[in-house]
């Protein structure tokens, strides 16, 4: 009487699908993996989101108020009109230069 | 969602220090005890003012710091904490007789609504406007004070030049504006002063950078330009001309609020020369009782803080508003939040101040690509300006060529600078102009940002290989 016989291997899974079923594996280990690293080398997609809203606001304010450089700022123009005079003048100077100090700590 | 930073409020510290003066804040950010010592701030410390090693807790040297904060914004366990002057700023809110004026920096506006489950990058310009005014602000844009700085850095650029490459003793040229009606400003600058500002200039706008050429290359200080911060701009400027002739209110009345991505800022705000616009007044006899030019500096977060505790949320609000008085800023204003933004502000304005070109505003004309930091350390580029036919006969030349450098971030213990400054101690730098910021990006990625996790490079040193 018999039992139990075990089958070979090879009838439950051949040689073939062994391979294919590793081959598969692989396959999906790799493309995970690579999708981890993928989400570290990413890790800053913050900053370049940052700075592309800060061109988007570059073009906003050329495309609505016309302004793309400093000087064509209409607040600037009053302000030197009415208070400054002209940058470097005796105002700026006293208001919007300073000197630097030297800070020895011996490294 | 982004990671909540703890807070403390502003306290001396108990240390003898040597790279303070007297009334300087020290110790802006400070390790708590919640630090398992992972060390991954230590390989963001642009000083190597971090001590300590894997697995004990550890401490920032405050003498070696420049408070840039990037140790906290790259903690993975929140365990570096900052000091938040919102509970002093929230009084001065309820306090009728105060005007509080907000000076909001470019960066706040395009990383505030993270704190508000925005993406980030969503701009909030009007909105954040609006939401200030209804929390009690007056508003004063930075990005107006960087087009102050720009009108000043630029002209003394071309001073720089004019007496170093071009040996001319005294120079004028016209800064000038077609749109809408015709506006001229003449500029004559006598060049004799320029003797002490040598080539190359470097910007100032970063007080982290400031405070580390101060610290370790003190011999660099002439080359840096002689121009405050665009907030320490702000400051006089708003208690001087705007209190006087914009607002029409009492100065002493006025109260300054940095609004700043930048935990540097709060530092720099404390600099004792920094109460110019008090000296300014005094002397035409106006004022009595000394104050500073800045008076409180909040960041990002603090500010976010200080709209969930009011129950605000800036979302909501307009963004279509009409810019009046300060408010009113320049594209080349507003890229100063991002690295090689004050670099390519100055070239628009040395460009056309010197070419006599004044193309539309959205003419690619005003766009310098080349010197956009991005995600590069270091970026150089080679900026030629034909000059205009006056200037040609001025100076004897048909055009200027610039070479400009812009360092994004100083890197680990001054990876990305060092030989930049070495060169121009040498003698044997090549450049005429360049813009060092402190944090790799510019200050949209500055120590007083919202903190994405998953932005935080804790991972970069366990992994075997750079990615």
């Amino acid at each position: 009487m018999k039992w139990f016989v075990e089958k070979p291997a090879s009838v439950r899974l051949s040689r073939r699908a062994l391979l294919k079923i590793f081959g598969i594996s692989i396959a999906a280990i790799a493309v995970g993996a690579y999708k981890i690293t993928d989400l570290f080398a990413h890790r800053n997609k913050y900053i370049k989101m940052r700075q592309k809203g800060q061109y988007k606001d570059d073009e906003r304010v050329r495309k609505v108020y016309k302004l793309a450089a400093s000087h064509q700022n209409p607040m600037i123009k009053r302000f030197y009109d009415e208070f400054a005079i002209q940058p470097f003048g005796e105002v700026s100077e006293e208001l919007l230069h300073t000197t630097y100090f030297k800070r020895t700590g011996g490294f | 969602m982004v990671e909540k930073i703890r807070t403390f409020p502003p306290s001396p510290v108990n240390e003898k220090l040597k790279t303070y003066r007297k009334g300087e804040l020290a110790g802006i950010v400070r390790v708590s005890d919640r630090c398992v010592g992972c060390d991954t701030c230590r390989t963001q410390c642009p000083t190597g003012a971090m001590m300590g090693e894997i697995g004990t807790r550890h401490k920032i040297d405050y003498d070696r710091c420049i408070n840039c904060g990037q140790c906290l914004i790259n903690c993975p366990f929140g365990a570096i904490e900052q000091m938040s002057f919102l509970d002093e700023v929230m009084k001065k809110l309820e306090d009728k007789n105060s005007f509080v004026v907000a000076i909001v920096a470019p960066a706040v506006r395009v990383a505030l609504a993270e704190e508000f489950g925005k993406p980030p990058g969503t701009l909030t310009v009007s909105r954040l406007h609006l939401a200030l005014k209804k929390a009690g602000f007056h508003i004063f844009e930075n990005n107006f004070a960087a087009d102050q700085t720009i009108m000043e850095e630029g002209t003394e650029l071309i001073g720089r030049i004019a007496y170093w490459e071009l040996g001319l003793k005294e120079i004028e040229f016209e800064i000038k504006d077609i749109r809408p009606i015709s506006w001229v400003k003449k500029v004559k600058l006598d060049l004799k002063e320029f003797e002490n500002k040598p080539l190359p200039q470097f910007t100032s706008c970063c007080p982290a950078w400031v405070r580390y050429a101060e610290v370790y290359y003190p011999e660099i200080l002439p080359h840096l330009s002689s121009c405050k911060s665009p907030q320490q701009m702000a400051g006089p400027t708003a208690k001087t001309y705007g209190a006087l002739k914009v607002w029409k209110v009492n100065p002493e009345r006025i109260y300054t609020v940095g609004i700043m991505p930048c935990t540097a800022k709060i530092y720099e705000a404390s600099r004792p020369e920094f109460d110019s616009a008090w000296r300014w007044l005094k002397e035409k006899g106006l004022v009595t009782t000394k104050f500073k030019d800045v008076d409180a500096v909040l960041t990002t977060r603090d500010l976010a803080e200080l709209f969930r505790r009011k129950g605000i949320n800036p979302i909501e609000f307009s963004e279509n508003e009409k810019p009046e008085n300060f408010e009113w800023y320049s594209g080349g204003g507003t890229i100063f939040g991002t690295s090689g933004g004050v670099m390519e502000a100055a070239l628009r304005f040395a460009w056309s101040v010197l070419s006599g070109q004044e193309p539309p505003a959205l003419s690619e004309k005003w766009n310098f690509v080349k010197v956009r930091g991005y995600t590069h350390p270091r970026v150089e580029a080679k900026i030629t300006i034909p000059l205009k036919s006056e200037l040609k006969k001025e100076i004897g030349l048909d055009e200027v060529t610039l070479n400009v450098c812009v360092v994004n971030g100083i890197g680990y213990r001054g990876l990305h600078i060092k030989d930049v400054l070495e060169e121009v101690l040498a003698g044997t730098s090549k450049y005429h102009f360049i813009e060092v910021m402190t944090c790799p990006g510019g200050c949209l990625n500055g120590g007083g940002q919202p903190v994405e996790p998953m932005g935080t490079s804790w991972i970069d040193p366990v992994l075997p290989l750079p990615l």
